[in-house]
């Protein structure tokens, strides 16, 4: 068996040309996986460093970019209560819906409202202490939530977008991994161009495959510990984690998070017959009648939520119909004070409250690493980490493309060559397979693989010539 | 073995308390995740009368069971124009868990009654609305009927990802 050159690395590498072995095949085998994989998802992996990236600022750059909207003209001397400021917008806006307001703790800080504006979802943003509204954008098209989609969704709508993303993003561990199996340092160890890049070369392959191979080395944690906190978002494997969490009672208890449902009102909201008799014609009117409940005001929720020790800034979100409830959640930069509450429209019951402290030990972790992953859990350090560990993988991925397109023979796809040994393949799809029990997604897509190599490739002798199959 | 025996429930007994450390929360909760609360059921005399004192009641529960635990408990009534200032009257407590009040008014019109229960471990604050007067009863029902018919608060909140 023949192998590629580039296995030759002067640091302190094998020598595998002409070798037979395991070892050899066994490398030969990773590198493979390591090309293949590498082609597919790495568009798809700068895409992600990329808007994440750029979301990591956001408190920064929309900072800066609503300005206007995000700070008040004067800080005055009191602050209208919610009911006061939801009035106040809708004199200025009569035809919105309150969904949402966001009280702040900053005194410089503009009330945020959700609403609804002629059949769109829409931020507002008032004065807290005159009521004036600065203006309103499209929630869909803000900075953040621009690059949120491309993050999460590659500004395109449905389930794919979001399966290719996480997809992507479990390839992202398997190429991390197998890439430091390839990095690792064999025979004799040199510092350069293991853990320090050798530059001399402008433009060579060594100089190529340096930069892509020595940052990747001591990016690699980073790169794991960021897609590993980014999953727990994800539509099969989050669904996966969260079912273990379930199952170990880890998790967090029920209503911890407005967007994993709420409660029912436990109040009959309503006595009044909805057919009226008299109120048919030749009915006489009585004389006294009962109305129904008369649902709890913003003010009255903010002072539950206030005597429930809830720290601002936290959100007050509206019922839905009838039956809905009040929802308090806390939008503290930091973890470790989430609070959830649960309030009855009618009565002021406190139905449910989950704290950060009720959560399992599962729960904090994710909640942990949703912070890390947002850059919030250590201000700017945080934030820079997460952006060199970006821009690392971007360098990182366009590298490898250069690294390709250079050694790549006119005619194929400059693939590593198949070894011959079948234990060896066997073994790495073992292994391979064991992955992809643990991420679905990289299950599925190796059965995709071995189908059409079997179906396609293998039948096919100009592809498997082009493919190095 | 007395000492093998000794060290292995030490084991377990450290491995529970780590492992109750780890899971979540759930003391105090039903299985729907509700933490203890109080239910209410208010009932407004339907023959109000100018000049007679009718009795207005609320039976409060906690988990089914009377809740007689508040350490201020009193009705409050007020003209929904805000017309006058509102009455403030004590909740009798004439059988367990059942606060009443027997006001009587002098004025017809849209009127509101808030009952506030406040104890070490609960607030509840619920209220409703009644009318006295025919042309009131007309105008409560279609100010009902006008927020029955109003559309309910779409979906909000949203996730990161």
């Amino acid at each position: 068996m023949k192998m590629e050159p580039e296995l030759q690395q002067s640091t302190g590498s094998i020598r595998t040309g002409g070798n037979r072995g395991l070892l050899p095949a066994l490398y030969q085998t990773v590198w493979r996986w390591h090309f293949y994989a590498g082609i597919i998802f790495a568009p798809f992996l700068i895409i992600l460093a990329f808007s994440g990236s750029m979301y990591l600022f956001k408190p920064q750059i929309e900072g800066y970019l609503y300005k206007d909207l995000l700070t008040v003209r004067e800080v005055g001397a009191s602050r209208l209560s919610p009911d006061q400021l939801s009035a106040a917008v809708k004199q200025q806006h009569p035809g919105l819906s309150i969904q949402s307001i966001t009280l702040p703790d900053d005194a410089k800080s503009t009330v945020t409202f959700s609403v609804m504006n002629e059949g769109a979802q829409a931020v507002l943003y008032a004065d807290p202490y005159d009521g004036k509204v600065y203006g309103m954008m499209d929630a869909e098209k803000t900075f953040s939530s621009f690059f949120k989609k491309m993050h999460s969704q590659l500004l395109l709508s449905g389930t794919l977008p979001n399966r290719l993303v996480e997809m992507a993003a479990c390839w992202g561990i398997v190429l991390t991994v197998t890439g430091l199996y390839l990095w690792w340092p064999r025979g004799r160890f040199s510092v350069w161009g293991t853990v320090l890049p050798r530059l001399g070369k402008r433009g060579s392959r060594q100089f190529w495959r340096d930069l892509h191979a020595v940052p990747a080395f001591w990016l690699s944690l980073f790169i794991l510990i960021l897609i590993a906190t980014g999953l727990p978002w994800s539509g099969v494997l989050g669904g996966q984690i969260d079912r273990a969490a379930n199952a170990t009672n880890t998790n967090t208890p029920p209503y911890a998070y407005l967007f994993s449902g709420q409660p029912e009102s436990i109040t009959v909201a309503k006595d009044i017959a909805d057919n009226i008799p008299w109120a048919a014609e030749n009915t006489p009117v009585p004389n006294s009648i009962s109305g129904g409940y008369v649902r709890l005001s913003m003010n009255e929720i903010a002072a539950i939520a206030e005597r429930q020790h809830v720290l601002k800034p936290y959100t007050i979100t509206m019922p839905r119909g009838d039956s809905g409830v009040y929802s308090v959640s806390t939008d503290h930069v930091k973890p470790g004070k989430e609070v959830t509450l649960h309030v009855d429209p009618y009565s002021g019951a406190v139905l449910t409250d989950v704290r950060y402290q009720d959560f399992g030990v599962m729960a904090k972790l994710i909640t942990l690493g949703i912070a890390l992953h947002e850059g919030r859990l250590f201000g700017l350090a945080n934030q820079i980490i997460g952006l060199v560990t970006c821009l690392g993988l971007v360098l990182i991925s366009a590298g490898s493309y250069v690294m390709w397109r250079k050694r790549k023979p006119s005619g194929t796809l400059g693939a590593p060559r198949k070894p011959k040994e079948k234990g060896v393949m066997i073994g790495v799809l073992a292994i391979m397979a064991v992955l992809g029990i643990l991420m679905p997604l990289v299950g599925l897509s190796i059965m995709a693989i071995l189908i059409v190599d079997l179906v396609l490739i293998s039948r096919i002798p100009a592809l498997r010539r082009w493919l190095s199959s | 073995m007395k000492r093998k025996k000794r060290i292995a429930g030490m084991m377990i007994a450290a491995s529970s308390l780590l492992f109750s450390g780890c899971t979540a929360d759930m003391s105090g909760r039903d299985a729907n995740g509700f933490i203890p609360y109080l239910s209410v059921d208010m009932k407004v005399p339907t023959d109000l009368k100018l000049g007679m004192d009718k009795t207005f009641s609320i039976q409060v529960e906690e988990n089914g069971k009377p809740y007689e635990g508040f350490y201020k408990a009193q009705f409050q009534f007020w003209p929904e124009d805000g017309s006058s200032p509102p009455l403030t009257v004590p909740g009798v407590m004439s059988s367990p868990g059942l606060y009443t009040a027997s006001p009587a008014f002098d004025k017809e019109g849209v009127y509101r009654v808030k009952f506030s229960g406040i104890s070490a471990e609960y607030e509840i604050m619920p209220a409703k609305r009644f009318a006295i007067g025919a042309q009131a009863s007309k105008h409560l029902t279609e100010l009902e009927k006008q927020e029955n018919d109003a559309p309910s608060t779409p979906a909000a909140g949203g996730h990161h990802h």
